[in-house]
């Protein structure tokens, strides 16, 4: 059950500070939630525990605007023994929610397309705005089933030692290790599409060590997408992948889980073909970026604070490029990681299942 | 009669185990209906397992029900009292699009 107490409402205003619009604010708690949760357990604060359990959210009055303006919501989550776990999370949680309602005014000749626009979100106080978890069927009922982290134990600071930093570190961001053969095999398969977009699955364990906390994930390998269906600038992962997937793990056997996924953004070799800047070294145009859809996959399908999104870009002027995404605050963001076995000599291309590559492509 | 011995269209029900497709998120329904169909019952757990029903543009999201003990796809029209077992596995698997529009 999550407990709001205060009912959202977001408002989009013109650069010019002409109120366009108002509209009730339905907030999405489970994602900061969930982050706000796995933090606890990285601490010790909570049990490692994989549950939604309970929550508050109470908003924080803007210092300038005042009440019943909101800066940003302070987040509570609570352990089955009365542990509880806080963050704050920041006003740009709701942005997502702007940016569709800012769309939605585009339609509606109200706002430009490309134009600039801001949003607050004013909270009213509202004891019925306590949610219960949205109710199944009517003719069945469905009840969570908690289950411990799947944690193996490994030592934090060998992998360090292992390791190569990779992106900007963020304090507070989960370690993660990726070995370079993963995100070179992942590379590999990038190329072969082409300008389609192409992925796959990352997969591996999460770690503790014996005199900490703290949590971290190692990439053991990645497992080619099967079945799916690609173009330019779209790549389904279907019911087939999944099922797939969850055979190949199988078959490993080493009781890894699926941890993340990458994919390919190699659109502008198509689409920049022809562009003027490209002899010329000014082009700035970047594909490492998760669009709306990769979040949307990313909540669907790796909801857990742990998980990972690789994006390997590849464009005509900026060659081949990694980046990694992650949940921080409910939020998909770029993060750091660390390169393992970046020294040693790359094993063969056989590592997770390079199988079937002909199924990647061609389907769309 | 079906294999659980009901008759279809009977009030009677079974208990299932259901997993989310990152199998990080568990969850038992109880009370199932046996004369449901698969697509009824995706669509009654959706919800209550915090799983989108649409995409980023509304569109529904699609959704297939694995049943783990027979590693095949449930179709949608299947009825579950004819398909499924007291305590079955069955995990939710979406297709689901990447983009970079």
């Amino acid at each position: 059950m999550s407990q709001s107490g205060h009912r959202y409402t977001l408002e989009i205003i013109s650069d010019s500070g002409e109120l366009l619009d108002q509209l009730a604010a339905d907030i999405n708690w489970e994602p900061p939630a969930e982050c706000t949760r796995f933090t606890g357990i990285r601490r010790g604060q909570i049990p490692a525990v994989m549950a939604t359990g309970e929550r508050v959210v109470q908003p924080v009055w803007h210092p300038k605007l005042e009440r019943p303006y909101v800066c940003e919501f302070y987040l509570t989550v609570f352990g089955d023994n009365g542990e509880q776990v806080s963050a704050e999370i920041p006003l740009s949680y709701v942005g997502d929610l702007a940016r569709r309602a800012s769309a939605r005014l585009v339609e509606k000749g109200v706002l430009q397309a490309g134009s600039r626009f801001h949003y607050r979100v004013f909270a009213v106080e509202d004891s019925a705005a306590t949610q219960s978890e949205p109710s199944a069927a009517p003719s069945f009922s469905v009840e969570e089933v908690p289950r411990a982290l799947p944690l193996h134990t490994g030592c934090l600071l060998d992998a360090l030692e292992d390791g190569l930093r990779f992106g900007t570190m963020t304090a507070g961001d989960m370690p993660v290790f990726i070995p370079h053969h993963v995100l070179t095999e992942a590379s590999v398969l990038a190329r072969q599409a082409g300008a389609n977009e192409t992925g796959g699955i990352l997969i591996g364990h999460l770690l503790r060590g014996p005199g900490s906390p703290e949590i971290f994930a190692k990439i053991t390998a990645q497992i080619p997408a099967k079945h799916t269906r690609t173009s330019l600038t779209k790549l389904t992962f279907t019911a087939d992948t999944w099922a797939a997937v969850r055979g190949a793990i199988s078959q490993r056997g080493q009781d890894e889980i699926q941890l993340g996924w990458w994919h390919s953004h190699s659109f502008l070799k198509e689409l920049c073909r022809d562009c003027e800047r490209r002899g010329d070294g000014t082009c700035t145009t970047n594909p490492s970026f998760v669009s709306v859809e990769d979040v949307a996959l990313h909540r669907t399908c790796f909801p857990r604070a742990f998980s990972l999104a690789l994006v390997i870009s590849d464009s005509p002027c900026g060659g081949l490029g990694w980046e990694l995404f992650g949940w921080r605050c409910g939020m998909v963001v770029s993060r750091g990681f660390h390169i393992t076995e970046a020294l040693q000599p790359a094993p063969r291309l056989v590592t997770a299942s390079i199988v079937n590559r002909e199924s990647q492509h061609g389907k769309n | 009669m079906n294999r659980l011995g009901t008759v279809k269209g009977s009030s009677g029900s079974i208990g299932l185990q259901v997993s989310d497709v990152s199998g990080q998120k568990h969850a038992n329904a109880k009370g199932v209906p046996l004369d449901s169909t698969v697509g009824e019952l995706v669509h009654g757990l959706l919800g209550r397992m915090n799983l989108p029903h649409n995409d980023v543009s509304g569109r529904p999201l699609t959704y297939q029900a694995r049943l783990e003990r027979e590693g095949r796809h449930l179709h949608a029209s299947e009825v579950v009292g004819e398909s499924l077992q007291e305590d079955d596995r069955i995990v939710l698997l979406p297709d689901v699009d990447a983009g970079c529009r």
